[in-house]
């Protein structure tokens, strides 16, 4: 993990603009709300006699977007999940993964892919909470993911109407993607313990130059293969388990 | 935290979005045909200076297996044309004979290296090619000059100067 994330960070040789500009905003943002949180924290310390403890929390949580998305998109299809725990300090540690295989099949170009994927990264809540029992939250985040690919054999095509067409076969191949991501969201409670939210992603691919010879269309939990800079959502359904809290 | 109406707001948007998401092929936005660019100039009286020469009316066929194909025929005073070469073999040739009225014409053999190319997903491959060497008759043709051996998907490359007597 740590070698692969060397590997990544020494292959980000041409960081794009945006995703300076980012992680600088994020950066701030996290700055800001990390002093806003220990404000926060240290109110809450205040009224320790009435609350002693905010207690923990543990969410499992299942994409409803990628189903949705399966049954409209014919090319590739996928899952995600996810399961964060609350640390401290309104900052939450999650880890994601998933799976998902595309069918890229034209006349001059046909090819299949199958993928897994995880992606870890923590996400700081922006806003404070309304009281101990408030687990809604509005949140900024950062991911470091990693998809394992296998692309099958791909057949391909030229047509040429002058020397005749020609057919071939390009041999199968598994390489990783590595990428960074941003994100930005909202979870809410519902019911009881059931949390709904959407997250939109911005994600850089560290590793993009190594996929010349022929990116993957889709790389399951990063998206185009043949994108350095992609954008998602995300639409989640999470069951909570909290303990150790106050019952106030 | 006061967010659920701005959370089910942006749901609805979000979802908005979902189902607007087309599955369709992305158009190839690069040109995916590799030729020869050829340039067909003459000498200035006996001078080394090259001026233009068109030909006034040109018929280019190539020597393949294939039903021959007659290019150009009817297009007047050309100066620059192309010519693909065969991605299934290492050689290819073209008959080239400048004015249709006239019988004088020339044999063109280009010798190359091959190279598949991967475009994109939207483009799919192309082969781009090193020219070795080329050769010709010389009945109208004087001289070739080579310009540039890489023929790729570029179409603002010249490859060769034909230098016609």
């Amino acid at each position: 993990m740590t070698k692969a994330l060397f590997h990544s960070l020494a292959a980000l040789k041409y960081p794009p603009k945006l995703f300076l500009i980012l992680a600088i905003a994020t950066a701030l943002q996290l700055f800001a709300t990390t002093k806003l949180a220990a404000q926060v924290d240290s109110s809450l310390k205040t009224k320790d006699t009435l609350h002693p403890r905010l207690g923990h929390q543990l969410r499992l949580s299942f994409d409803l977007s990628r189903p949705v998305m399966n049954q409209i998109q014919s090319t590739h299809n996928g899952y995600e999940a996810a399961v964060d725990y609350y640390f401290k300090n309104e900052l939450y540690f999650v880890l994601e993964g998933g799976a998902g295989s595309a069918t890229y099949d034209y006349p001059d170009l046909s090819y299949q892919t199958n993928s897994a994927f995880f992606r870890l990264g923590f996400d700081k809540t922006l806003l404070k909470r309304m009281n101990r029992k408030d687990w809604d939250m509005v949140f900024m985040g950062m991911r470091y993911g990693m998809s394992s690919v296998q692309r099958q054999e791909a057949a391909y095509s030229l047509v040429d109407s002058v020397w005749g067409s020609t057919n071939g076969i390009i041999p199968a191949k598994d390489f990783l993607a590595y990428w960074l991501e941003l994100t930005g969201g909202v979870k809410v409670e519902v019911l009881r313990n059931i949390m709904l939210g959407w997250n939109i992603r911005a994600r850089f691919l560290l590793n993009g130059r190594s996929f010349t010879e022929l990116s993957p269309i889709y790389i399951a939990g990063f998206g185009r293969g043949d994108k350095t800079t992609v954008f998602d959502f995300n639409f989640y359904v999470a069951y909570t388990f909290r303990w150790g809290g106050s019952k106030h | 935290m006061k967010i659920k109406p701005g959370f089910w707001i942006l749901f609805l948007l979000l979802s908005g979005i979902t189902g607007c998401t087309k599955d369709v092929r992305d158009p190839c936005l690069q040109p995916q045909t590799t030729a020869v660019l050829v340039h067909c100039v003459r000498h200035f009286d006996t001078s080394a200076t090259l001026i233009d020469t068109a030909l006034p009316n040109p018929v280019l066929h190539p020597l393949s297996s294939q039903p021959q194909q007659f290019y150009y025929g009817g297009v007047k005073r050309l100066v620059n044309f192309r010519l693909s070469l065969s991605n299934a073999t290492d050689s290819s040739r073209w008959i080239l004979r400048p004015d249709s009225a006239n019988a004088m014409q020339d044999t063109l053999s280009f010798y190359y290296q091959r190279q598949l190319h991967f475009l994109s997903n939207a483009c799919g491959y192309t082969y781009f090619y090193h020219l070795d060497s080329i050769q010709s008759t010389r009945n109208a043709i004087d001289s070739i000059r080579l310009e540039a051996a890489d023929v790729t998907n570029d179409a603002n490359v010249e490859h060769l100067k034909i230098i016609f007597k």
